[in-house]
This record gives structure tokens, sequence and C-alpha cells, in this order.
């Protein structure tokens, strides 16, 4: 069994200042070294570079993943659940690139997983992306706010996967999420500011056999591209248009009346009540662990579509502990907090 | 402007030549900071890294932490276009491994080298 290597970051006598020096400081290959390699995040400031992740040889048992440490993230926020889903850097870690021509993370090592993290690039010059990522990257449980014109997430093809994320693009003509030949997107909701005129797409498949299942998208000229999906994988996604891939889909949903505030200044992306998100997805317990971005219990009959599953009384948070700990890398570890009433 | 910069003295290589040109060499900035910097432990204990202070323009800066770009068939893009001449530093960074070492005298734009094809 490999050995797990936990490394701290921040900048209160951590083991590294910045995101990049953790990197750098992975072995060349983790596969010789037999280990997995697991960076976690605190909040003692906003990080504020880019981070590339590369060269590093890697395997399914042999993984990065890139963390908060226990009660560093907006999910571990005492107030996660009535605080609105927005970047806010005081309520958890946050990155924000203001830097051009800069990726606030690239990723081409394969094995990489990104998690409880709040992102935001900001709209300076060149081909900024929140995220672009290669092969088998996983994407759990992250908020990404994109001010630049190019796509916020970029997932190259099989094994990459988004789940239980938020993804705002706030530009004239941004894509929110594209996938390009076998990726996978769980449960994600992607959204245009409602007072921004977006000429671009909300989710696009680029090449074939793409996923989309449960997601939701609202705000784009265009909410899902026309081709590239697997069509018999895709399903129960929503937006405010038509031609949602795959079957049982919720279209021409009216935008206003599923988040709590869609404007640009005071946006929220939590479900509210009456939604028609509500209930209507499909249980995907093998990616959401049935489980919401913050760790709420989801419904395991008639789960909601996007990131947010609606409580209509006081939620049931179960944390969301542990490196490696979410879908995909790991088992599911039910935190310090427990499973409060 | 006064920097900090976090440099790589011994070269990461690779498994495959692919995945090599995407690993920090010799002489790669891997962090900068405005000086004073704030530092993590291991950011000066690695023994293949050094912290140097040096006088630098923001040109120089962006310059030491642009990654090469363009489309490869056989490799990644390397992470660094650009590396500092380390040779020309080593009676310095060697003398004072885990400390930061003050390279202010030092001609920057002498030390900034463009990186060879691979």
């Amino acid at each position: 069994m490999a050995t797990p290597v936990v490394k701290s970051i921040g900048t209160a006598t951590r083991d590294y200042s910045t995101i990049q020096a953790f990197e750098d400081a992975i072995p060349a290959s983790i596969v010789a070294t037999d280990e997995t390699w697991t960076g976690e995040t605190y909040n003692d400031s906003e990080f504020s570079a880019g981070t590339t992740f590369s060269g590093t040889t890697t395997d399914a048992t042999h993984w990065i993943t890139l963390t908060t440490a226990t009660g560093e993230s907006f999910i571990d926020d005492a107030g996660a659940a009535s605080n609105p889903l927005k970047y806010d850097q005081s309520k958890g870690v946050g990155i924000k690139v203001t830097a051009a021509y800069t990726q606030a993370i690239n990723i081409s090592t394969q094995y990489v997983t990104l998690e409880k993290i709040q992102i935001w690039r900001t709209s300076a010059g060149g081909s900024n992306r929140v995220i672009i990522a290669g092969n088998n990257t996983t994407i759990n449980n992250n908020i990404l706010y994109q001010e630049n014109t190019f796509e916020a997430v970029s997932l190259a093809s099989s094994g990459s996967k988004i789940i239980n994320s938020l993804i705002i693009t706030k530009s004239t003509g941004g894509t929110g999420l594209e996938l390009l030949s076998g990726a996978g997107a769980y449960n994600v909701t992607v959204a245009s500011p409602s007072d921004v005129t977006n000429s671009g797409t909300g989710i696009v498949a680029v090449y074939a056999n793409n996923i989309v299942k449960n997601c939701c998208s609202f705000g784009f000229n265009t909410d899902y591209s026309a081709s590239g999906w697997d069509t018999t994988n895709s399903s129960y996604n929503a937006s405010d248009s038509t031609g949602n891939p795959g079957g049982n889909s919720q279209d021409s949903l009216t935008y206003a009346n599923q988040f709590e505030n869609t404007t640009s200044a005071s946006h929220d992306f939590r479900l509210k009540a009456g939604s028609d998100l509500e209930g209507n997805g499909t249980r995907d317990a093998t990616n959401t662990g049935d489980l919401d971005i913050i760790g709420q219990a989801r419904s395991t009959t008639t789960p909601d579509i996007g990131c947010w599953e609606y409580q209509a009384a006081a939620g049931a948070i179960s944390n969301l502990a542990g490196s490696g700990g979410l879908a995909g890398q790991g088992s599911l570890i039910v935190g310090p907090g427990g499973l409060a009433g | 402007m006064l920097v900090e910069c976090l440099i790589r003295v011994v070269d990461k290589v690779g498994t495959t030549q692919r995945l090599d040109a995407g690993l920090t060499k010799d002489g790669d900035a891997i962090v900068i900071q405005r000086s004073p910097g704030i530092w993590g432990i291991e950011d000066f204990a690695n023994p293949d890294w050094r912290i140097v202070l040096i006088d630098l323009t923001a040109t120089q800066v962006d310059a030491l932490l642009a990654a090469e770009t363009g489309e490869f068939a056989y490799r990644d893009n390397r992470k660094r276009k650009f590396r500092l001449n380390t040779g020309a530093m080593t009676p310095y960074i060697h003398d004072n491994p885990t400390g930061i070492v003050d390279l202010t005298d030092m001609n920057m734009n002498a030390l900034i080298m463009l990186k060879g094809e691979l």
C-alpha cells in the first residue's frame, strides 16, 4: 500500500507557503516512491498565484490531492447552509488569480484530485481558465468563478470528471464548462449572472462520448452544445432553454425561480423553495456519495439537479473530511461534526 | 524591485521524455515573492531548492514565471521558458543552503537565460 505523504500549505508557518512549491516538492515518480501526496491548504490568507501540475508519474493508486485542512473549507464554515453560495474567501480557502496569461490551475499530471476549494480567475488578458485539466482529473465540491472570456473549466478526456461543483461565468462571451472527449459532469451547476448578456455556451462537448448528468446550465446564449454527448448515459439535465442532453430533462425553466439570487452583485446559487430543480434528478451515489456541495444529504430517491440539495428544514450536514475522502479516490468519511440534526 | 525567488538547483528527471519536459530543472524559478516574503518550513529545508534575494523588474519576474507555450507531439510544455544561470551563483548559493541568499549585487540581465530547444 502506498505511503501517504501529507503536507500543509499556507502562510502561517506551514510546510509550504504556496501551492506551486507543494507541487514542485512531489517526487518525479510517486509510483517509484510508492506514495500518495496530499496538500492541505489553510485559509491563512488568500492564495494568489497560478499553479501547474505537470511531469509527475502517477497511477490510480499513487495519486495527488489538493484539498483543505480540517475546518478550512467553505464547506466547514458554521453557516455553510445559510451562506450565499458564491466565492467568499472569508468562509474558506480561496485562490484568486489576477495575473494575465495565467491559468489558475493547470493540470497535465494524471490522477490529480482538487476538492473543497474556491477559485476565482479575474478578467486579465490572455487565455486564462479557472481549471484546465488532462486525463483522470477529479474536481469535487469546488466553487469556481470565472470573469475571463475563456472556458471556466476545461476537462480533456476519459477519466476526468467534475462533481458537486458550482461554476459561475461572468463575462459577455464565456463558456462555463468544456468537456473534450469522454469526460463527465455530475451534479454541476453552471451559471452566468442574469444581468450579464453572455453569448457563450454553458456546457460544451467538443468531441464525443461526454456525459452530463444531473447538471443545470442557466444564463447563457446556448446552455448545452448540440452534439458530443453520450446520450445513453447523459440524463436529468436542466436549463432555461431546450435541447438538454439525454432524457428526463427539465427544459425552459425560469432562471429567477431556481436560485436565491442570480445577479452579478449578489449572486447566491443555493436552490430556493419551489425550484424546478428540486426532486427532479436521479440518484448517483457513485459520484456524489448522496451528498451535495457542502455535504448536505441528498434524497436517495428524488435528489435535486445541480450542486445544491434543497433542505426543507434544517439540514443534516455530513462534513466532507479526510484527505482523498471524496468519491473517486477513497471512502467518504463523516467528519467531526457528525450528523447534526 | 526586491524579490525573494525560490529556485530549483537540482533537475527533476521524469520517467518519459514527455513527462520530463513538465518538470522543473536547475535554475527554474518555482515561486517569486516581493521581499520580505513568507516562506514555509520546507521551502527552506528542501535540499534541491534555494531562496535568493534579487533585484528584478516586473518584466523579469513575468519572464521567469512564464510557461513555455506550444503544442509538442512528443512532450509536455516546460513549466518555465526562462531560467536563472545558477552556475554563476554557485559560490553563493552553495555556501548558504538554508537561508535567504543575498544576490542583490548581481546583474540579473546577465543571469536570465532563454532555454534551448529540447
